[in-house]
């Protein structure tokens, strides 16, 4: 069975309201095929994170589970920008991005506009 | 294939290709998905750690009578039969069947 | 105030190396800046904090809790396509030692000063270069500064270096702790900075775009590795000639041409002394004394140490009989311990140029290499003759140490 390619509503942030499972996006931004073990629940914890991040995510990922069973080259789970760098610097690695993110847009370098809605 | 043709420092650059990796060869029990009793709660769509659980738009009409507008599919080539959905369905939709070759 | 007219107009100012390099971060409109102190560099990132406070320089600061993080923090922003920026020394060196690997593994722009300091144990915070010969694997591009006005250029060569698409690994751009980066100097800075950004263009590259969306850090295994290892080993190779194209073209642009390796009086030089960083201003007198003298001496200077300039270091030893080469740091345990003089053995034993090459160490800790020293170094060699190559390494001015 081919996976589903059909269209799926993109909620913003701002409107998206879960009240209920039924509230939960349809997109899949985390595909299958990842090596974690059967039953791990971190594949389900990942899924749910990015049904509520949306497309204008970049995950900083520490050396862990998640990172090595997703994206063991030349595959990846991710359907969002990823990046990994070490075992200890998750949050100097965000803090990064997020700075370069704020001047390159302060400088105009980049369109912070021009994201997914 | 040559070092030259790899993209470099170990970039993948094409999001999503993990699904060339047929994970549903793991599996030793399969999910299967009684349509008369599924209630469509999407608690097992909900929990699927590979998000093997497809919501498709194909409406079904129970014995009963019922018509339902969707349906929900497992991908038979990712999952990996680990039985969360068959434990967590409300109505014990899903039976977990040995894979018999 | 003495004005440079020519291709670009550039003023003379007096600054030290620490400040010189703050100036030419700011002229070439570094984005982000990860400032963590330590002696002595703290006043490359003092000063980058002053210019963003008065606008002189438009960046973000991020002002992190050690060095690993100051190294993991540009590694996100220069990722996410930002221009980056962070200066250490010795120990914090060591301390973002797994993250600098990481950082050319993943073929990403930086650029960072080193202000040369001695490693501890026992912690010295004067200068030498083993907290520089330690990272020598770690496959960034390294340059060795000996003056502020080089200092200035050559961060600005980094950046054009280190972004050129061909060959994306970081860059270190190092001088002496202390008697380089505390000490006043004369150089000129280029007047208006939009010409130094002219000089390094925006450029496209792979990064984290979420309307593109990349995985960067990947696992991977034996399979795949080498290969990729292997493309970094082809980017420095490829670096050594556009490293020199930029020299070039500096050169033109700000009237200063600098080569991997420099030499002094080599023409008719019989014997040379090789070495790197401060020091070289005092080997520079020392060779006119002893020219006067009526040794038939030269100068050598290094100054681009990764990748290693095999060429030139053939073209200026080619006529000599006797090289000389003062290391600044020891590996402990080889058959050679200076650094530098285990390179030059090789790149000549390959080469096949039969010279007698002699090894000092010296200047360890912050002592100082004065004139003096140079010719007492060479007074030594020739009268040691053969036995100083037997001896390997020579240790000079070492209280207890004596080869005569």
């Amino acid at each position: 069975m081919e996976p589903y390619t059909g269209e799926y509503e993109v909620l913003t942030m701002s409107e998206l309201r879960i009240r209920g499972v039924r509230d939960l996006p349809r997109e899949e931004l985390f595909a299958p095929g990842h090596g974690l073990c059967a039953g791990c629940t971190a594949g389900t914890i990942v899924r749910h994170l990015l049904k509520v991040t949306g497309r204008n995510t970049v995950i900083v990922n520490a050396t862990g589970c998640v990172e090595v069973s997703t994206t063991m080259h030349p595959y990846t789970s991710w359907r969002v920008s990823w990046i990994h760098v070490a075992f200890e610097n998750a949050a100097a690695v965000a803090s990064g991005v997020e700075s370069a993110f704020k001047v390159l847009a302060r400088k105009g370098l980049i369109d912070m506009s021009n994201q997914y809605p | 294939m040559s070092w030259r043709e790899l993209p470099i420092g170990g970039m993948v650059v094409e999001p999503g290709n993990s699904i060339a990796r047929r994970t549903g060869d793991w599996r030793v029990f399969r999910p299967v998905i009684n349509q008369d009793v599924c209630t469509r709660c999407l608690i097992c769509w909900m929990y699927c750690p590979d998000g093997v659980i497809k919501l498709v738009d194909t409406p079904y009409r129970t014995s009963k009578g019922r018509v339902w507008s969707f349906t929900l599919e497992i991908d038979y080539d990712y999952c990996k039969g680990c039985g969360i959905c068959a434990e967590e369905c409300p109505v014990d939709a899903i039976s977990m069947v040995e894979e018999v070759k | 105030m003495e004005v440079l007219e020519g291709p670009v107009r550039q003023v003379r100012v007096v600054l030290n190396s620490n400040y010189a390099v703050a100036y030419a971060v700011r002229d070439v409109d570094v984005d982000v800046i990860a400032a963590y102190p330590i002696t002595p560099q703290t006043g490359v990132v003092g000063k980058l904090a002053e210019m963003i406070a008065n606008g002189e320089l438009e960046a973000e600061m991020i002002h992190v809790e050690s060095e690993h993080s100051a190294l993991s923090t540009i590694i996100g922003a220069s990722a996410a396509g930002a221009r980056v920026f962070t200066a250490t020394s010795s120990q914090g060196l060591e301390f973002m030692h797994e993250v600098l690997h990481i950082a050319s593994g993943m073929r990403l722009p930086l650029v960072m000063s080193v202000a040369t300091r001695a490693v501890s144990a026992p912690i010295n915070i004067w200068c030498d270069y083993s907290d520089l010969m330690n990272v020598r694997d770690s496959s960034w591009i390294t340059f060795i500064a000996s003056t502020a006005q080089e200092v200035y250029d050559t961060i600005i060569e980094a950046y054009m270096v280190a972004e050129d698409p061909r060959i994306l690994l970081p860059v270190i751009v190092a001088y002496d702790g202390f008697w380089m980066s505390h000490t006043y100097e004369p150089l000129h800075v280029v007047a208006d900075k939009r010409y130094v950004r002219s000089l390094v263009p925006r450029r496209d590259r792979v990064k984290l775009d979420p309307l593109k969306p990349v995985t960067m850090g990947s696992l991977v295994g034996p399979d795949w590795y080498y290969e990729i290892k292997y493309q970094q080993v082809e980017a420095m190779r490829e670096a050594y000639d556009i490293i020199r194209e930029r020299d070039r073209d500096m050169g033109k642009v700000l009237g200063r041409r600098y080569e991997p390796v420099e030499a002094y009086n080599i023409d008719d030089a019989e014997i040379a002394i090789l070495t790197y960083g401060g020091i070289y201003g005092s080997l520079l007198k020392s060779v006119d004394r002893l020219r006067a003298e009526g040794y038939k001496i030269g100068a050598i200077r290094l100054r681009l140490w990764r990748p290693f300039p095999v060429d030139e270091l053939y073209k200026v030893t080619r006529g000599l009989s006797t090289l000389i080469v003062v290391d600044r740091a020891i590996s402990y345990g080889a058959s050679i311990a200076g650094p530098v003089a285990l390179e030059v053995i090789a790149s000549l034993h390959r080469m096949r140029v039969d010279l007698d090459i002699v090894n000092y160490v010296a200047g360890i800790g912050g002592r100082p290499v004065a004139e003096s020293d140079f010719k007492g170094m060479l007074e030594l060699a020739l009268k040691l003759g053969r036995r100083a190559r037997e001896l390997g390494t020579l240790y000079w001015g070492v209280r207890g140490v004596n080869y005569e």
